[in-house]
């Protein structure tokens, strides 16, 4: 296996995560919308929906209810009616000093740096921990962090990397090249069992020693002295460095993890060498991050204090923002759907790219679904042609999604990316092709197929409009299915679906991110796809340094795969996020990650 | 008395035992695991991971179907257990068995465990620090929901057939019906987004406490208020109350000493089971005005199969429970001389 899973969908899963208190969010969020909603909500309903007990709704949530509920309030909302802000939060600051209040989205599930697998975890270690190199806040290109020089060998399979000079941890001891050996070591432990543990499988001997096969000693990364760390790779990887500001690149106390065990990250207890300190950690409520006095740069450090407010509940995060308790909506909380059209006419509302996709998996296994005509690909293509995915981005997702031609996002086109052959709305060949493939008036009648999505709002509305047109379009029964999180992924893994929702954000700035769920042997191929050329070209892709050409190489790979069509792209992601115009610093990126050492508030006098 | 409290407490023990093992068997036929993501971790880590948190024994492997201890990709493994299903199933139990052995050694030590979702924390850490909230948030929205009840059905007993009774009864069948995911955005909206009179959320000081408080407590009060004004139309009727009147007491003396001590009966006997209630209705409350309680895990700990978690709020709730009703039956003794403890 080459990289392992080198794409993460956290942010996803924080969204289904919420999907407990969702199912009341439609009764909820009508009252709150009410105030200055004038937009009429583009709802797009089918005919074939499910009685509401079976989509896992509340019978409650049915307009009559709404209605009464709306018809009580109303006389409470002319109280409290005045004059329409320009601002969805305050127009002014109400906080006060040199603190930053932001969101963080759900509790972390680690914030020890070779542990940390979640969003919200890793952007805790990255104010907490710094690797070797860290990111621009802008480009994200990595810079350097606790090293200040590298070297890297022809073959690129070795770097030498030269420490700063007098680096210590929050508690004054030095921190030395040793700390990151132990650390990576430790990421590679299989007693440590970090699930981001293949990201270091490219370290010589790093997947041996992960699969209890290898010994320790013989994993390629080692201090020649206390500033200087040899790194030797199995293979060459372009992207090394940018993997390095990532959380299980980042060093470990081995003190403090020694002295403390599992309970070394409390604040009492916990040592670090990044921007910040922690000093504060309640669960499901809050995180308080202190300018750390110890840090190297900590001169450009400009905010005094950080309090992560922790709660998985968008609409409660909404609510916290609108009345001015939190400065920033922060990047792991996303206004709720129905909110957007209210909120694209606010000042403090931000739309941008994200580095993700949003498919549709088509279950192409050998053991499952046999005799189903998804496994013509002619049906798969048609599928695709009768899927209008501009309206899909413009009256259901509204948030500045694009419509999807790839699977790689369109962030990457201005890279330098060749620009994927679009994929037009064309119904009319889509049905040209279904007949061809002998389903259609005179020929085989198309069985009922079913998407399965896990239980979200959003998803939900995605699967209806698909539902209805593929209907529409190519008179095919769709039904739709929605499941529970841990069901609904349990039964993508074990590959019981014909069709299933899926997202994919990428962890680093490479189309590798992207493209590598798809080789035959990745055990993300949730379709079990296999084509022996893609396979062949993305592997010859990384042996390119210069990006240009990998991106050429990855084009040619990438035009197989939309030729073959075990995925139906829908739309490339989009970030939107809530933040007061007083927080300064703030520059949107492809991965949504902002650096808190870059950012500050300026108080309005 | 203390022999009656003795042997309740005694009983408590099997009770929780039989809790304990059933919500164990439930977490672990639920279907899918607590490591399963969209971004599947590659096999041999997330065997790493299972062998941590024992969702996995080495022996029970080895015993049944020794190819498994190679670690193999998830469809490998599928097709072993596909062609096994016996040595399959029996090491499916094998392994629960050894599991629940570690986590009942554990609970008898006091520990719950390691949370499977929160890698850096034991579960008694959430305990601890959302326990407490809990209870501060239940014993305000009972502390409402008491004022409140008793001086509603108070009110609307004495006034019987009035508009006083009418409109208390009227509020107390809108405080059922409206459940708390309604009324506390309601409220929110209305008195913090629009009145800016409570903050919208978090746990910081008394004024956050209010409308938490309140829209826990409001279900409750209304079915206090209505047990209330049963409770004391039923006793004034009573012979004692005429006893008390003829005796020339005067109005307020008879209804707050002698109706009242009667009239509250079942109201006491409703509040043991409305405390678990509160406990396991704060799920929804906690987590509209982030508050840092534990009453959120009973729905998250579940649904992201954190069996550790789950099962210790499920644990925790029950001793809560069978706690308040034994308080309610001790208290019901000292009110109502007609009841034993036996």
């Amino acid at each position: 296996m080459s990289f392992g899973p080198s794409a993460t969908t956290e942010r996803e899963a924080t969204e289904s995560e919420v999907r407990g208190a969702k199912r009341f969010d439609s009764l909820r969020t009508a009252l709150e919308s009410f105030r200055g909603s004038s937009v009429p909500t583009h709802r797009i309903r089918s005919h074939g929906e499910a009685p509401a007990g079976e989509r896992g709704d509340l019978p409650l949530n049915r307009p009559f209810v709404r209605a009464f509920v709306a018809a009580a309030t109303i006389p409470l909302l002319f109280a409290s009616c005045t004059r329409e802000r320009p601002t969805f939060g305050p127009e002014e600051r109400r906080k006060s000093g040199n603190v930053l209040y932001l969101g963080g989205g759900s509790e972390p599930e680690s914030i020890d740096p070779s542990k940390s697998y979640d969003g919200p975890g890793i952007d805790i270690v990255r104010e907490l921990f710094e690797g070797l190199m860290r990111y621009d806040p802008e480009t994200l290109e990595p810079v350097p962090g606790a090293a200040e020089a590298w070297e890297m060998d022809e073959d690129g399979r070795r770097y030498v990397f030269r420490l700063r000079e007098g680096l210590v941890w929050s508690d004054g001891t030095p921190l030395t090249a040793h700390d990151f050996e132990w650390s990576w070591k430790r990421v590679l432990d299989p007693a440590t069992a970090a699930q981001y543990a293949a990201l270091l499988w490219d370290l010589e001997g790093g997947k041996a020693y992960n699969l209890g096969r290898g010994s320790r000693e013989e994993v390629g990364v080692r201090a020649l002295d206390d500033r200087t760390l040899e790194v030797r790779l199995e293979r060459p990887v372009p992207w090394f460095l940018s993997l390095l500001p990532f959380a299980p690149f980042c060093p470990a106390p081995r003190h403090a993890v020694e002295a403390h065990g599992l309970g070394w990250t409390r604040p009492e207890n916990i040592v670090t060498n990044g921007p910040f300190h922690l000093t504060r950690w309640i669960p499901n409520y809050e995180i308080e991050l202190v300018k750390s006095p110890t840090y190297w740069d900590r001169d450009s450090v400009r905010l005094e204090r950080a309090v992560v407010v922790v709660s998985d509940d968008n609409h409660s995060m909404m609510r916290l923002f609108r009345a001015g308790e939190i400065d920033w909506l922060g990047s792991n909380t996303r206004p709720p759907p129905e909110y957007l059209p209210y909120l694209r006419t606010k000042k403090d509302y931000r739309e941008d790219r994200y580095l993700g996709t949003y498919f549709y998996w088509i279950n192409l296994r050998e053991d499952r679904n046999a005799g189903s005509p998804l496994r013509d690909k002619r049906v798969r293509r048609a599928l695709l042609l009768a899927t209008d995915r501009e309206a899909i981005v413009r009256y259901v997702t509204q948030g500045g999604q694009r419509p999807a031609h790839g699977m790689v996002p369109d962030i990457f086109f201005e890279k330098g990316y060749p620009l994927p052959t679009p994929i037009p709305f064309d119904p009319e060949q889509a049905r040209r092709l279904l007949a061809e493939a002998g389903y259609g008036p005179g020929g085989k009648p198309f069985p009922t197929i079913e998407i399965l999505y896990n239980t979200h709002e959003g998803h939900r509305q995605v699967a209806e409009a698909i539902q209805q047109m593929w209907k529409r379009n190519l008179g095919i029964d769709v039904a739709i299915v929605n499941q529970e999180w841990k069901v609904f992924m349990s039964n993508r893994l074990e590959g019981h679906f014909q069709i299933a929702r899926a997202g994919w954000i990428g962890d680093f700035l490479d189309p590798y991110s992207f493209l590598s769920q798809f080789l035959s042997e990745s055990e993300a191929n949730e379709a079990r796809w296999k084509n022996p050329e893609y396979d062949r070209l993305v592997a010859l892709a990384l042996e390119e340094p210069d990006d240009e050409k990998r991106y050429a190489i990855y084009a040619k790979a990438e035009a197989i795969l939309m030729d073959e069509l075990p995925v139906l792209p829908i739309y490339y992601y989009s970030q939107n996020t809530l933040i007061g115009s007083w927080v300064k610093g703030f520059v949107p990126n492809a991965q949504d990650i902002h650096p808190l050492r870059s950012l500050w508030v300026e108080e309005g006098e | 008395m203390i022999r009656f409290v003795l042997r309740r407490l005694l009983g408590v023990f099997p009770i929780l035992l039989v809790v304990f093992t059933f919500s164990f068997v439930l977490m672990r036929v639920a279907p899918g695991g607590p490591f399963d993501a969209e971004k599947p971790v590659p096999p041999e880590v997330k065997r790493n991971l299972e062998l941590q948190y024992r969702m996995r024994e080495p022996w029970c492997e080895a015993r049944f179907l020794p190819a498994l201890s190679q670690g193999l990709s998830p469809a490998e493994e599928r097709a072993v257990r596909e062609g096994a299903p016996w040595a399959s199933r029996a090491e499916r139990i094998c392994t629960g068995a050894f599991q629940y052995g570690w986590m009942l050694s554990n609970y008898l030590r006091g520990d719950f465990g390691p949370s499977y979702k929160y890698k850096d924390r034991s579960v008694n850490d959430f305990i601890r620090s959302g326990l407490p909230v809990t209870l501060q948030l239940g014993l305000i929205a009972v502390t409402f929901a008491l004022c409140i009840g008793l001086f509603a059905g108070l009110v609307a007993a004495i006034k019987q057939n009035r508009w006083q009774d009418h409109a208390a009864m009227t509020a107390a069948l809108l405080g059922i019906s409206i459940p708390n995911f309604v009324l506390g955005p309601v409220l929110i909206f209305v008195f913090s987004l629009g009145l800016l009179w409570f903050p919208p959320a978090r746990w910081e000081g008394f004024s956050h406490m209010i409308l938490p408080g309140f829209t826990l407590g409001s279900v409750y009060a209304a079915y206090i208020a209505r047990l209330t004004r049963g409770g004391m139309l039923e006793v004034v009727r009573q012979d004692y109350i005429r006893t008390a009147r003829a005796k020339g007491l005067s109005e307020s003396l008879v209804v707050l000493r002698h109706a009242l001590r009667g009239g509250i009966l079942p109201v006491v006997s409703y509040l043991g089971p409305a405390m678990a209630a509160l406990f396991t209705g704060s799920i929804v409350v906690e987590r509209i005005y982030n508050v840092p309680g534990m009453g959120r895990y009973f729905v998250d700990a579940a649904i992201n199969r954190d069996i550790t978690l789950a099962m210790a709020v499920v644990v925790v709730n029950a001793v809560f429970l069978l706690i308040a009703n034994l308080l309610v039956d001790v208290v019901l003794g000292l009110l109502d001389p007609r009841v034993r403890y036996e």
